[in-house]
């Protein structure tokens, strides 16, 4: 059977039937089987909500794409393991083992050759890949707690992002972020750290684009430090009836839960552009409102 | 709620229509072979039923049907689907292809998987002139299917896609590079 020979309305409807990480592999059959997959397979793709990079828990990251009422795996990266269904695949011009779905890999330097064909192909069918230099983008020794992107990656271009991390402290992922909104949740924090981003914010020195960000400490194993964060980041107490005589705009909300304390509600955050003040609301500390004071007006229309 | 992972199940079909008498027409290939079937079951290919409304609104006699451009083998794999399906509900393989939420019944199932390739391919490609939604569906989710679990190497072979070094050095390459 010759896919190509098929009416292209049928080649569109057999690749419209696979899945993700099928269409991701045929990509790098042939070049012409890539512009045909990215052709005829634009509704699939603009039918992308987000897509998700696991680096998480696990030096076996992995990529999902979800749909609006659907997700789809793509492609994991896996350590070599006992099975033997593998193929072989000649990538830059070394031939690597693959096993379906799985990258078997030995060394940094295959996973960083494996990784740049395939974010080849990924950025051929879905877009900008939060990576342009694959070998920025995992540590020289390949260990997942290494995972890092390099300051100009296209992942800090996106509008919004979400991260779920477990022991990476939240500066780290926030430091060259360009998007408006962020959602972090991790397990552990540091907290000078946490206090010089957040200063570095509210001075307007940095992330001028950030208009939401959003923290959740899953847990803390010596309690939050709250009296440490509000000194740090120099937070006011608000009173709560003085909070109808403020023409607020939606701007920054920091939640910063103890234990399982974790409230969504984030519509009392707000900034006061007449008074330059950014209020906080920072639901570990009960939900009590802060105002942070900073220098230089918002420019921002919110 | 968190989308679920792709999955397909069949939307129900609708209360089956009582069977009215068959009425049953020839129908030639492009190679000259005559087979028969029941005309409710030429309808679910578009272009036929087209052809037999023709016939009706002028009140002619339909005694013989022309497919020319599918072959005896071909066509009589495709009147044995539209037979099996001729009480279908010709609305419930149009929503399955609008929804790109495909799924093949044990029996479509069995019928495809049996073919070799290359009659799988002939038999969507009549599928397509014909116009016969539901065998397009299930014929392409059949294909689609069949690369599940192939390395790259198996889906070259699978879909007949040369090596590159296969392919011809002129501008007249397919894009099978």
């Amino acid at each position: 059977m010759k896919l190509s020979k098929f009416p292209y309305l049928v080649q569109q409807e057999v690749l419209s039937n696979m899945a993700s990480s099928h269409l991701f592999l045929l990509s790098f059959v042939s070049k012409n089987m890539k512009a045909l997959i990215k052709s005829s397979q634009v509704a699939r793709f603009k039918n992308v909500i987000h897509i998700k990079y696991n680096c998480m828990e696990t030096n076996q990251p992995d990529v999902e794409v979800f749909y609006r009422d659907a997700w789809d795996p793509i492609v994991k990266i896996a350590e070599e393991g006992t099975r033997t269904d593998g193929f072989q695949l000649t990538v830059s011009g070394k031939l690597i083992d693959f096993r379906i779905f799985y990258l078997i890999l030995w060394s940094s330097k295959m996973i960083q050759m494996i990784l740049k064909k395939l974010i080849s192909g990924y950025r051929f069918m879905y877009g900008p890949f939060p990576e342009e230099k694959m070998s920025k983008m995992f540590g020289r020794d390949a260990r997942a707690d290494h995972i890092k992107f390099s300051p100009e990656s296209e992942f800090y271009q996106a509008e919004s992002m979400k991260v779920d991390q477990y022991e990476h402290t939240i500066p780290a992922v926030l430091q060259h972020f360009q998007g408006r909104q962020a959602f972090i949740r991790c397990r552990y924090c540091k907290i000078s750290d946490l206090i010089g981003f957040v200063n570095e914010w509210k001075t307007g020195k940095g992330f001028q684009r950030l208009e939401y960000l959003e923290i959740r400490i899953r847990s803390f194993d010596e309690g939050l430090p709250q009296n440490e964060i509000l000194d740090g980041i120099g937070a006011k107490y608000i009173a709560q009836r003085n909070h109808h005589q403020r023409m607020f705009c939606r701007k920054f909300t920091l939640i910063i839960p103890i234990l399982n304390r974790i409230q969504t509600e984030s519509s009392a955050t707000h900034t006061s552009l007449e008074k330059q003040m950014v209020m906080w609301r920072l639901f570990g500390f009960l939900g009590k409102l802060y105002g942070l004071e900073y220098g230089t007006k918002q420019s921002s229309s919110f | 709620m968190a989308p679920k992972k792709n999955s397909a199940k069949r939307p129900q079909p609708s209360t089956p229509k009582p069977s009215a008498p068959a009425r049953i027409v020839k129908v030639q290939s492009s190679d000259g072979h005559i087979l028969q079937a029941d005309v409710r079951a030429l309808l679910l290919s578009s272009t036929l039923a087209a052809t037999i409304k023709g016939y009706d609104d002028e009140n002619k006699p339909l005694e013989k049907l022309e497919v020319n451009n599918v072959v005896g083998f071909t066509l009589k794999l495709v009147l044995e689907w539209c037979e099996k399906h001729k009480e279908d509900d010709p609305a419930i393989a149009q929503a399955e292809k609008d929804k790109k939420n495909i799924f093949i019944p044990s029996w479509d199932r069995h019928f495809l998987t049996k073919l070799p390739m290359g009659n799988l391919f002939d038999l969507i490609t009549a599928a397509y002139h014909l116009d016969i939604t539901g065998l397009i569906n299930y014929g392409c989710k059949t294909v689609a299917n069949s690369a599940k679990g192939k390395s790259t190497e198996e889906m070259r072979e699978l879909f007949g896609i040369p090596e590159p070094w296969e392919q011809p050095s002129t501008s007249t390459a397919t894009w099978d590079d």
